[in-house]
């Protein structure tokens, strides 16, 4: 008996190793594939996220590859990180001054969008009950900003736009959340009005904000306040990214009310907002350095693993036997949010006109609407839901996935085109040619030292050398007044210029310091010292960095 | 002897403000000093040595902008001084106007839109013109982008 209890023992932990081994395999390579699609886009200038979705999908074509991803593992694990170091890098003032028209896009614009997809997936798809499509409308409005943002990045786009779309799409993922949870309910047979609905929304938002908002303003307060160590400092913001969402989530348990769930995404939110704003401020910039750059690696993985993942789970053929339903849901969703963007901004514009929402900042908004990770997620669940017939859930599940690679296929790929069509990245332009005009002189210049080697070792005759050097200087100095001229017509460049470089001239400092520890010539303790205070330097050219890109004050 | 002083952000579009006090300074035979009321927000609330950083990082910057645009006028006779205070912005510049012996205030319009400072300008000059300093305005050529 003992013989065989331990065979089975010795069974279940070989399969429990396999299992591991199994996903730790299963990572390595993804994260491999990940790295040489990075490689190549880098080069070729291609859309990292999209790229990542097309080699999943061309994957995915092998049967040999077959991942079961539960929605658990995107919702719980893979999307918290990802909205935590979003909402970190979110600036309170900025989000704070046009926090009115992203509410009524993130919520206001969510209800609508819900309610007229599910509207149209009622009228024209059949056997759709109310919940379903209220549920399917619900997933279909939550929007991702990664890809576009890393466009607005690379493109220079004005930090007012950036901050709409990522503010609205942070927000949304959890408002669409919500709504789609309680049209589940409504399919399980729960009797909700709206009044009723209403009330349940306001309790499971408010409540994980209020959560990650508390959470959020202990770690930044006591933990990134009072400890002065950069490695638990980091930790504790792993175990807030995660530990909000799992609490806001499951804080029924905590006062003995099971089925009493908060808005996980919310609260990861608050708390990310907390630690970006409070929390920074707070702490040491040695600490403030190591978080950002281990979010920022964080960030990176989980993206390259979720839209990786994302290719991976759709199936072509799959979705072209249900490509009638997939057309409507994609029309759907564009005229959705043509109404939600040009109708919010209207009665915005409107209402307040010293906060005008440009018109330019409209279509970017309303084509860089794409879907992601909370979509797929939210749909990866709905063949589980008993009251939702199998054929039902399929058909809305393949919807889904055909708007989530309509978006960030076509849209993904367009949407520089359409920032640069609408002038929005003029900012570039003149980085560009302040580039040119560089390179000009250091063309130049290089080519005179050539001449002045070739001088010099006798192969170019005085006679010779003389009339063309003069040439080159005279070429040299009028490049040096064209960018001189330009960058009294860019003011900003030569600032950006300046914090750049004093920047680099303060890390090679630190450099110079760590090496002189490293030889001996400056004790530990002084190295130290030093680089603290080079850390602070940094820091505050951060400070500056940002106050001048907000604006104000006396020119 | 009076002075000269300039209010600057030290930032996009200051360089005109800049070089038209250095061609000022120059024509009154005036000193000249560079006066930046700190921008960065909740500056107060920063940890110490932050704030101490902040400061040497502003001086810095305009000591070298400046440089720059004194260079552009070819008026590199005039060694200007640098002031980084912080504070309100009209609040600081009164201030400073009141304890000097300043002859005039230069400064550029103010350009956010909605800021406090670009809202209570009127007052400001008022105020400014009742120490007999007088206030030069360089105007803004670039158009507001939002």
């Amino acid at each position: 008996m003992d013989s065989l209890r331990l065979a089975q023992e010795v069974e279940h932990a070989t399969e429990g190793l396999s299992s591991v081994i199994s996903l730790e395999a299963t990572t390595v390579g993804l994260l491999a594939i990940a790295v040489v699609v990075a490689v190549v886009v880098r080069r070729i200038k291609f859309p990292y996220t999209v790229a990542l979705v097309l080699v999943g999908l061309l994957l995915a074509a092998f049967p040999a590859i077959d991942l079961n991803l539960p929605s658990d593992l995107i919702l719980g694990v893979l999307v918290p990180p990802l909205i935590f170091e979003a909402t970190m890098h979110l600036p309170w003032r900025r989000l704070k001054a046009d926090l009115p028209s992203i509410l009524s896009f993130a919520v206001g614009g969510t209800l609508i969008g819900t309610a007229m997809v599910a509207w149209l997936t009622v009228t024209f798809i059949d056997g759709v009950s109310w919940p379903a499509a209220i549920a399917f409308g619900a997933l279909v409005s939550a929007t991702d900003p990664v890809a576009v943002i890393a466009f607005f990045r690379s493109l220079g786009v004005s930090k007012r736009l950036a901050t709409f779309v990522e503010g609205e799409s942070l927000l949304n993922d959890g408002v669409a959340i919500v709504i789609f949870n309680l049209a589940i309910l409504a399919a399980g047979g729960t009797v909700l009005t709206v009044g009723g609905a209403l009330l349940e929304f306001i309790k499971v938002a408010a409540g994980g904000l209020l959560i990650g908002a508390i959470l959020g303003y202990i770690v930044s307060n006591l933990v990134l306040k009072n400890i002065d160590d950069h490695m638990i400092e980091t930790t504790t913001t792993v175990a807030l990214a995660f530990g909000s969402y799992l609490i806001a989530e499951e804080f029924g348990l905590f006062i003995g009310n099971q089925d009493l769930h908060l808005s996980g995404i919310l609260a990861v939110v608050a708390a990310g907002m907390m630690v970006g704003n409070l929390g920074f401020r707070n702490t040491s910039p040695t600490t403030r350095l190591t978080l950002e750059n281990f979010w920022e690696f964080m960030a990176f993985m989980v993206n390259s693993l979720v839209f990786l993942l994302l290719g991976l789970r759709i199936n072509l053929a799959d979705m072209l036997d249900k490509i009638g339903p997939v057309i409507l849901a994609v029309l759907a969703i564009l005229v959705s949010r043509a109404v939600i963007i040009y109708s919010v901004s209207a009665i915005h514009n409107r209402i307040e006109s010293t906060r005008f929402i440009p018109l330019g900042f409209q279509h970017v908004m309303y084509w860089g609407g794409l879907r992601g990770a909370v979509s797929l997620a939210l749909a990866l669940t709905l063949p589980a839901v008993a009251s939702f017939e199998g054929q039902v859930a399929t058909t809305l599940q393949e919807m889904t996935f055909g708007v989530v690679l309509f978006t960030l296929v076509v849209q993904g790929t367009t949407i520089s085109k359409l920032i640069s069509k609408l002038e929005l990245a003029h900012q570039q332009d003149s980085v560009v040619l302040q580039e040119r005009h560089q390179a000009n002189l250091f063309a130049k210049r290089a080519a005179r030292r050539e001449l002045e080697r070739l001088r010099s070792e006798g192969v170019l005759f005085p006679e010779i050398w003389a009339p063309l050097d003069q040439l080159y200087d005279e070429v040299m100095t009028d490049a040096r007044m064209e960018l001189d001229v330009h960058f009294q017509t860019h003011p900003e460049l030569e600032t950006a210029m300046f914090l750049q470089a004093r920047a680099d001239a303060i890390s090679a400092e630190r450099s110079a310091i760590a090496d002189a520890a490293l030889r001996g010539i400056v004790s530990d303790s002084t190295a130290e010292h030093l680089a603290a205070d080079l850390a602070y330097r940094l820091a505050a050219l951060d400070l500056i960095s940002e106050a001048y890109n907000d604006g104000g004050g006396t020119p | 002897m009076s002075k000269i002083i300039c209010a600057t952000k030290a930032a996009q579009n200051s360089r005109l403000v800049h070089e038209a006090a250095f061609r000022l300074a120059d024509e009154l035979g005036l000193e000249l000093e560079f006066l930046h009321v700190i921008a960065v927000p909740n500056y107060e609330d920063l940890m110490e040595p932050l704030q101490d950083a902040v400061r040497a990082e502003l001086h810095w910057l305009v000591h070298s902008l400046t440089r720059i645009s004194r260079q552009r006028v070819g008026l590199s006779g005039i060694s200007p001084s640098v002031e980084v205070v912080s504070g309100n912005i009209s609040e600081a510049i009164l201030r400073r106007v009141e304890d000097g012996d300043v002859e005039v205030l230069i400064m550029g319009t103010p350009d956010a839109e909605g800021s406090q400072f670009a809202s209570s300008l009127e007052s400001f000059l008022l105020e400014v013109n009742q120490t007999n300093t007088r206030v030069e305005l360089v105007p803004d050529p670039t158009p507001h982008k939002n």
